[in-house]
């Protein structure tokens, strides 16, 4: 467990040294204040655009549009930036030949693997707690809230799906150890994901639902209880993509 | 004397290229033995599978009595390796790599702290605070000495750890290993053959994927040569003119005479000749050859 811990440490103070932490802060924080910010502006924005004269009868922003903000930005913005900032975290040390020496003395290659995966893990739950905070607490000083519905499950569908993106990051990572191979495999994969969402049945299953059911749930169309099954397989899919990168690392030639 | 290392027919293939062909290698504690080889010829494959980074085709490696295994071999426990280009973390310092380094090999807090300071010591980086990203190569070398050495391995493998350094680097690097060859075995890698002559107790040569020698460097040195050196008490050129109608083969280098003497019987015949011609001895010593010249030779 020292070992674990110990290389921890070492991944916590990298990703410090090479500013993740910084960007993180600031675009979560950025998109956490964009989103009702936009929201707000919108109607103000049309109108000043509009040709001089025309009459747009713009509804008045409510508490929804600035969370359809959210589930705009952060998916769309926030996560991908968040994939590519993680989608070197082992092909940089398998190019530069940094993890040899380690491995050498001991250093477990599983525990790379989970320290590297339990790491961006944390970045990922900062990034989208501190997006949450920041889009709910300026989304309250505006408008009522009360009529929104699942709120913390939608995020935490959003945070699963973003969960499994990066585990298939890591697992492509450590497969082609190039720095576009993570990035090219979750791509494929999500391109994979929205083919399926072409068959409507795919919807009973297919963890893209976490990503485009969000609004259903926060007007209250949709229930936790509709999308369990998509989100116990990201899950399940998030674990077993961790073990297959465990497999292929270990048997990898260093 | 205890064999610390043992490789017993070890085959590695890459695709159809045979890298390593049935090589034999036996390596005695606490001597510093030399792997001397030209680029290519298979020196850093062999130790990446002695390190277990590699999979065998054939043969087997066992370290301090503990057999390699691809992936995660126990036999590591008993090695410390220095890779011909050691990369480090460059947001750390000397003493905070060696910290994570004494993490990983589950070192007590209280243990680590005297050798990290005793190992800097030895290597030259005790007052080196800055970060490694603004070491020299000769400084990643020495950092690289001192965490192989940290969990004091019974075996040290370096690989070619003077390749890219200049001549004081070189220097400085080959006195640590002499030096360190106190407390365990070191096995290098070079193709700089003079290196391996200055500190080595043993040498193997690998060319081709086999190894063409190996054997203690004194033995390596006698047994190839059938030449002595002599000086007289009357200057060599005068020597060299009366011994000019005998059948020995020989030449002047250096005011001594070099007389090629290949067995006892012609060694004897010389000596009588020049009893004959009452010519007296000075000092007479077989002559060593370098290694440089051997492996030359191997080489064609």
């Amino acid at each position: 467990m020292n070992q674990w811990f110990g290389f921890l440490k070492k991944e916590w103070f990298e990703s410090v040294k090479t500013y993740k932490l910084l960007l993180v802060i600031v675009i979560f924080s950025i998109l956490g204040i964009l989103n009702p910010f936009t929201a707000k502006i919108t109607p103000t924005l049309l109108e000043q655009f509009m040709p001089e004269g025309t009459f747009v009868n713009l509804p008045e922003p409510t508490a929804l549009d600035s969370w359809l903000q959210f589930y705009k930005n952060v998916p769309q913005m926030g996560l991908i930036v968040f994939i590519l900032l993680f989608s070197t975290m082992m092909s940089k040390e398998l190019e530069k030949g940094t993890l040899v020496i380690l491995l050498t003395k001991g250093l477990h290659r599983s525990t790379v693997i989970t320290a590297k995966f339990f790491m961006a893990l944390c970045y990922w739950t900062l990034a989208i707690t501190l997006s949450f905070t920041i889009t709910y607490a300026y989304t309250a000083y505006y408008w009522d809230q009360s009529q929104l519905q699942h709120l913390l499950f939608a995020v935490s569908c959003l945070y699963v799906f973003g969960i499994l993106l990066l585990a298939v990051t890591l697992w492509g990572n450590t497969l082609f150890a190039t720095p576009y191979g993570g990035t090219l495999v979750t791509l494929l994969v999500v391109i994979a994901l929205f083919i399926a969402a072409i068959f409507p049945k795919s919807a009973n299953w297919n963890p893209l639902e976490l990503l485009t059911a969000t609004t259903q749930l926060l007007t209250g169309e949709l229930t936790p209880s509709d999308l369990w099954i998509p989100y116990i397989i990201a899950l399940f899919a998030a674990i077993f993509v961790v073990l297959l990168t465990m497999t292929h690392f270990k048997r990898k030639l260093l | 004397m205890t064999i610390v290392v043992q490789i017993n027919g070890v085959t590695k293939r890459f695709g159809d290229h045979e890298v390593l062909k049935d090589i034999h290698l036996h390596i005695p504690e606490h001597t510093v033995f030399g792997f001397v080889g030209a680029n290519g010829s298979g020196k850093t494959t062999l130790m990446k599978c002695m390190l277990g980074l590699l999979p065998l085709n054939a043969g087997s490696i066992t370290i301090a009595g503990e057999s390699v295994t691809f992936g995660e071999t126990k036999s590591n426990q008993y090695v410390g390796y220095l890779p011909d280009v050691p990369e480090f973390y460059p947001f750390y310092n000397a003493t905070q790599y060696l910290e994570l380094c004494a993490v990983i090999t589950n070192m007590t807090k209280t243990e680590r702290r005297g050798r990290i300071r005793e190992l800097l010591e030895l290597v030259g980086l005790a007052d080196t605070t800055s970060f490694i990203s603004t070491y020299s190569r000769g400084m990643k070398q020495r950092l690289g000495i001192a965490q192989a050495l940290l969990n004091r391995p019974k075996l040290l493998i370096c690989d070619e750890p003077t390749s890219a350094l200049d001549p004081a680097g070189r220097a400085q690097i080959l006195s640590i290993l002499k030096q360190a060859k106190a407390e365990t075995t070191v096995f290098f890698s070079t193709h700089i053959v003079s290196d391996a002559e200055q500190i080595c107790d043993h040498v193997a040569m690998l060319h081709e994927g086999t190894i063409i020698f190996q054997d203690e460097l004194t033995n390596l040195k006698q047994r190839i040569t059938g030449e002595f050196v002599f000086t007289f008490t009357i200057p060599v050129a005068e020597v060299h003119d009366r011994l000019q109608n005998t059948p020995f083969e020989m030449k002047i280098d250096s005011d001594q005479l070099v007389v090629s003497l290949l067995d006892e019987s012609t060694q004897l015949a010389f000596m009588q000749e020049l009893t004959n011609q009452k010519i007296l001895i000075q000092s007479m010593q077989p002559k060593t050859r370098l290694l440089e010249q051997l492996v030359l030779e191997v080489l064609g």
